[in-house]
């Protein structure tokens, strides 16, 4: 299930605060200022390895990566389309 | 020939092109008729609050034109400004605050929170640019400044005054405010505006912080030469397309990125030949940049000019710098830092401060025009970093920890740092700091921290080992950090482990710690 891995990742490694482990499918990210420029970096790094998709420039959106929702369907998206090609 | 402080310059700009835009952040829009009428009023507002020359005034707003107002309206007032980053943390900031003793607070509706937390009660708080709340005790809105006439308030300005404090990580774990003279910032911005062919018609991309030093580069050459600012969003640098949507947008001439976002931009796969037509030039700087992703940036855009800059916060900007004029021959090729700019000169020097043989590693050691006053409240950190010239007498020389080799061109380049430490997204981190802030979490009895790489990204992070018993559940430990440390400061991840690895003399062995992470 690739949103609890994302939520896991962003809560552990961008979130840097151990107390927001609960971040919901529908948090606002970049509102928040939980995903900054460091740690879209660091997202992508994960989200490529992890899912073995490519993320170019066009899928890097405000509109994919405003919450774990909508990173999480993009990443669905992305592996649909490798896996269908 | 009389030389003018920015302001003044700048109220030239406002005669001779009051309409024409000075400053532009994707919302609003300052002529410089606006700004020098919003600066002069601030500057006057802050008069009236008692705020005298060469008296620290705090800003801390999020990217808007109002940051150009604040910024010319302490100067204008003859005090000197500090930035805060609206996201430091609480702690952090007031350690800054303890330390420069600000007479005012300048912030905006979405920073007062914090200028409350900061100051509320201690120190008047100005809330520029539109009004969400009633305004507090010893609070002053927007409707308050524009009740001040707009003119300059009567306060000359001396080459030696002050302009700003930059304070940047310190090894002790309280960060060290650099002090910067008007005549430095005119030094360098002289030179860079001659260097780089800067004119009025240009238009100039600001996308770094304001408490960052790479920022005055921005807005003291577009003050200089009558130019456009274009201060970029941070949710811009986020998108790469949309960050180049916006560049071409407005018809950016010239940016100067930090190294890491060149490095986003061109791994997102935005670069493509016919884009951004109107950039002509490129500086980086704040980091290294792969040789790879500036390969990527050459191969799209063969016509526009690319710079690699360096620069320590202490010697106001720019050093060093190196025009490439050529493709890199391969990915391998190390890309020099340059010569250096005008009225700027280095040294390599080895432990006893002795020149290096020709060709070998030396300590770099900049004299010269840039040369910060030193650290404030500091005599001890300052003449630990401010040395006397030994070769040229009365000259003062900065150590800058890093090391270099000088080529049989004569440029020189950068191999790495003397000491502890380390670049994060162009942010100068002391692991020092760091390790003292982990030092006070409790069952932490030694800590050392270390920057690995993390995949293929030329992405480092930084980890922390720790001896002791810190609890498994770390949530607490990061609500600490949180509270004294920077987010780009906070260790991803915190280790435990049973003893450090040491040198012979007991000192922690950096080398095979971050060789245990590889494992």
């Amino acid at each position: 299930m690739s949103k609890d891995s994302i939520r896991h990742f962003i809560a552990t490694e961008l979130a840097a605060d151990g107390a927001k482990t609960e971040i919901a499918d529908n948090d606002q990210l970049l509102e928040q200022g939980i995903i900054d420029s460091f740690g879209i970096m660091t997202l992508l790094g994960f989200l490529e390895e992890k899912f073995s998709v490519h993320i170019e420039g066009d899928d890097l959106t405000p509109e994919n990566f405003s919450s774990i929702g909508t990173i999480s369907a993009l990443i669905d998206r992305k592996a649909g389309l490798s896996a269908g090609a | 020939m009389t030389r003018l402080s920015v302001q003044h310059e700048m109220d030239l700009w406002a005669i001779r092109t009051p309409e024409k835009a000075a400053v532009h952040d994707g919302k609003e829009v300052l002529t410089y008729a606006d700004l020098a009428t919003s600066s002069n009023r601030v500057g006057q507002a802050l008069h009236s609050l008692g705020v005298s020359a060469q008296e620290r005034v705090v800003f801390c707003l999020s990217r808007s034109v109002h940051c150009l107002t604040a910024l010319l309206g302490i100067l204008r007032a003859g005090a000197v400004y500090v930035p805060i980053d609206p996201k430091s943390p609480p702690d952090r900031a007031k350690g800054i605050l303890h330390d420069c003793a600000p007479r005012a607070f300048i912030c905006d509706a979405t920073t007062r929170p914090l200028a409350r937390r900061l100051a509320g009660g201690d120190i008047p708080i100005v809330c520029l640019g539109e009004a969400t709340e009633n305004t507090g005790e010893f609070e002053f809105d927007q409707a308050w400044v524009d009740r001040y006439p707009a003119v300059s308030p009567a306060q000359e300005v001396a080459d030696d005054d002050l302009a700003y404090i930059l304070y940047t990580s310190g090894s002790t774990g309280q960060p060290k405010g650099v002090m910067i003279h008007h005549r430095n910032i005119r030094s360098y911005i002289d030179w860079a505006v001659h260097s780089f062919d800067i004119a009025a018609s240009d238009r100039i991309l600001c996308t770094a912080p304001f408490h960052f030093d790479m920022s005055t580069f921005d807005i003291f050459t577009t003050l200089r030469s009558g130019a456009t600012l274009f201060i970029a969003a941070e949710a811009l640098t986020l998108f790469p397309e949309k960050l180049v949507t916006f560049m071409e947008q407005q018809q950016i001439t010239l940016w100067k990125g930090i190294s890491s976002l060149l490095m986003y931009l061109a791994r997102a796969g935005v670069l493509r030949p016919g884009r951004l037509p109107a950039l002509r030039r490129v500086l980086y700087g704040g980091e290294a940049l792969s040789t790879r992703w500036l390969m990527q940036w050459m191969e799209n855009f063969p016509e526009k000019a690319f710079f690699n800059v360096y620069g320590p916060t202490e010697a106001t900007g720019i050093s060093l710098f190196h025009r490439i004029e050529q493709m890199p021959k391969s990915p391998q090729e190390l890309i020099p830092i340059g010569h250096p700019c005008t009225d700027t000169y280095v040294y390599l020097l080895n432990d006893d401060l002795a020149p290096v043989p020709d060709g070998e590693i030396g300590e770099l050691f900049i004299g010269g025009a840039g040369l910060a006053r030193g650290y404030l409240n500091s005599p001890k950190k300052t003449a630990q970093a401010f040395l006397s010239d030994p070769f040229r007498p009365g000259g003062r020389i900065y150590r800058s920890g890093d090391l270099a080799r000088q080529r049989t061109d004569g440029t020189y380049e950068f191999v790495g740092r003397a000491d502890h430490q380390v670049k994060i997204m162009g942010y100068r981190i002391e692991l020092g700091e760091i390790e003292h802030a982990l030092s006070a979490l409790p069952g932490v009895h030694d800590v050392a921290v270390a920057v690995v790489s993390t995949g293929d990204l030329d992405l480092r992070e930084l980890v922390a080992f720790i001896e002791g018993e810190l609890n498994d559940d770390t949530t607490a430990a990061f609500e600490q950090l949180k509270q004294q440390l920077p987010v780009y400061m906070i260790p991803r991840r915190l280790c435990n482990i049973a003893r450090l690895p040491r040198c012979e003399r007991g000192k922690i062995d950096r080398k095979a710690l971050q060789a245990m992470e590889f494992k």
